[in-house]
């Protein structure tokens, strides 16, 4: 399928409420969503390293 | 790594294969039931695209299904003994000719199957040096790659479940391309264009099999 | 100790081109014109421009098939809005019509519903010469506009988990040739972890703005069955790992797997694409203008370059800090 339909496609579908929020401020949201994933994914992680760590802790201490 | 040991270890093959007759008739059957299932489930096929996928998804489960049990005759004893006698080098050259040979049979044979079931309605404006080629140099390519997977799943000690993981997102790339130049073929575009994926092909394999001969000695130390 | 040098240079350059990728405002551009569609006799039409400093004192010209038409009357409503009064002439042909105001240009703006053949040349005037809008922008590309930005974010993704694969099998190639397997074996296996955390992110990131971009959250793209395969090969990895208790064995399985996935996957994700002359809607593949051909591109490549940069290092020192964890937990546990 060329860009060109795939765009059309969009353009014709009904917006939905993700379409709504996804394309208001020139589409700034996007790029927001996108960020706040990576900042959360990040976040994520270190959560994981925190518990291994914890673990760790707790086994030298006994 | 000599000549000889390969050819004796493929003679070797062989002749296990013909006391284990029952292990070919099972890779037939299991082609044969395959096609048969599809055949029930939409009788005759007409478009090429479905003819083509139906084909290839069928041989690539015969092919997991075919070369699982390679390496698993080597299991103790015997693998030791091969250890010691020739260089593993030429195990895995000898393996990945005699599974590619037992490929292209395989892939011949379905062929016929699919041909006889599910219509030749698919064919009729084939180009077909380029499609035989294609199945050809697909079915070595499954059993390049499948070849150093089996292997190493056997040596982890664990059969088909294993293999199927591993295996299946490395035949991918292979799969792609063959698919590929089957379709082409079967739609009867010219040889200019699809000697372009035959040749990707036949380079994938080489880059495969030097991995596998460049690979296979570390897997057999202990 | 200088070690660390790159784990500051990492936290620099992520910081400074996370800022500059959402700081840099978008190039002017006109984004739309109602109505969109035009016939012959008057017509009154506003213009939507984004980032723009519209004013009265700007060239205005329609063209069409070659022809060029100016508007009577402009009323600039405020710097981002206009409103143009025409009299379209009557050889209005059925091609569209192009809008440039000033310096910038609107290719396609119009629909026609016109069929006639040409019109003379109407005497425009030459006009102030519009303001530039100075200092550095990226490229405001239709469909993208602000989205542009995400080539900073979720690209860099895609690169780190490359390099850590990389690094992973750069490991597995030191553990299966020499001393210090297990050691090697850690490393590996952390490289991989992290990259496959940094493959979830680029999904994630990556469905999204193909949602917003696209309208679609998959699509059968080349890129996106490299990525989903890159993601199945090495959870198999970890699944080869799992079935094998002896470490020893299980470095030497798997870095094996390792180094022929990581071979196969190259020729997956950078020889195949090419061979297959298969649709993608992403930049510089199947037709679709390049990442090169952006007509800015070197003030993207300015910010992408340094983001980059700073995931790769971002990720190589998560992967150290997963393998220094584990080495601590298996000392322990000995």
């Amino acid at each position: 399928m060329s860009p060109f339909q795939l765009h059309t496609i969009a353009l014709q579908a009904a917006p939905s409420w993700l379409e709504h929020s996804l394309h208001g401020n020139g589409k700034i949201n996007v790029v927001v969503a996108v960020v706040g994933l990576i900042v959360l994914g990040l976040g994520l992680w270190m959560w994981r390293m925190d518990l291994r760590l914890k673990r760790m802790e707790e086994q030298q201490r006994k | 790594m000599r000549s000889n040991e390969i050819l004796t270890i493929l003679r070797l093959e062989a002749a296990l294969d013909q006391r284990q007759r029952a292990a070919w008739g099972g890779m037939l059957l299991y082609v044969v039931s395959a096609v048969y299932v599809a055949y029930l489930a939409i009788k005759s096929v007409q478009g090429a695209a479905l003819w083509n996928a139906l084909f290839w998804i069928i041989l690539l489960f015969a092919a997991f299904n075919a070369l699982t049990r390679s390496f698993q005759r080597e299991e103790g004893g015997r693998q030791l003994y091969l250890y010691t006698l020739v260089h593993p080098r030429s195990v895995v050259l000898a393996r990945t000719l005699y599974n590619a040979f037992t490929m292209v049979v395989l892939a011949l044979l379905s062929l016929l199957f699919h041909s006889l079931f599910l219509g030749t309605h698919a064919l009729s404006s084939a180009a077909w040096g380029s499609f035989l080629l294609a199945v050809v140099l697909g079915a070595i390519g499954l059993a390049t790659v499948l070849t150093l997977i089996a292997a190493i799943a056997a040596r982890a000690g664990n059969g088909l479940g294993l293999m199927a993981i591993l295996g299946f997102p490395l035949v991918l790339p292979m799969l792609l391309a063959v698919m590929r130049a089957s379709k082409l073929s079967l739609d009867g575009v010219a040889w200019s264009v699809t000697s372009t994926y035959l040749l990707g092909l036949v380079l994938l394999n080489v880059i495969t099999i030097t991995l596998a001969w460049t690979l296979f000695p570390y897997l057999w130390r202990d | 100790m200088k070690h660390w040098w790159w784990k500051i240079a990492a936290v620099i350059l992520l910081l400074a081109a996370s800022v500059a990728g959402l700081y840099v405002p978008l190039a002017p551009a006109l984004v739309h014109v109602a109505p969109d569609r035009l016939g012959a006799g008057s017509a009154e039409i506003l213009v939507t421009g984004y980032n723009t400093r519209f004013e009265e004192s700007m060239p205005v010209r329609f063209s069409n098939g070659g022809d060029e038409f100016c508007p009577q009357r402009v009323v600039v409503l405020d710097a981002t809005h206009m409103k143009l009064f025409v009299e379209v002439p009557v050889g209005l042909r059925a091609a569209m019509t192009d809008l440039a105001i000033g310096n910038l240009s609107y290719p396609g703006a119009f629909y026609s519903k016109g069929g006639g053949s040409g019109f003379p040349a109407m005497d425009c005037g030459d006009g102030t010469p519009s303001p530039t809008v100075g200092g550095f922008t990226f490229p405001n590309q239709s469909i993208l506009y602000e989205s542009i930005r995400n080539l900073h974010f979720h690209v860099p993704m895609w690169f780190a988990m490359i390099a850590l694969m990389g690094m992973s099998v750069w490991h597995s190639i030191k553990g299966l040739s020499g001393t210090g397997t297990l050691e090697h074996d850690r490393a590996a296996l952390s490289a991989v972890e992290v990259g496959l955390w940094f493959c979830a992110l680029g999904l994630l990131t990556g469905s999204l703005w193909a949602r917003a971009t696209w309208g679609t959250f998959w699509t059968n793209d080349v890129k996106l069955n490299g990525a989903a395969v890159t993601a199945l090969i090495y959870l198999a990895y970890l699944v080869l790992r799992g079935s094998i208790t002896d470490p020893y064995k299980r470095a030497r399985l798997a870095s094996i797997y390792n180094v022929f996935a990581f071979a196969l996957l190259v020729l997956f994700l950078f020889v195949v694409p090419r061979l297959n002359e298969i649709d993608s809607l992403h930049p510089g593949n199947g037709g679709n203008s390049g990442f090169n051909d952006l007509d800015l591109d070197n003030r993207l490549r300015i910010v992408f370059y340094p983001a980059v940069a700073g995931w790769v290092l971002m990720g190589l020192w998560m992967a150290q800090l997963r393998t220094r964890a584990t080495r601590l937990a298996e000392q322990m546990e000995l």
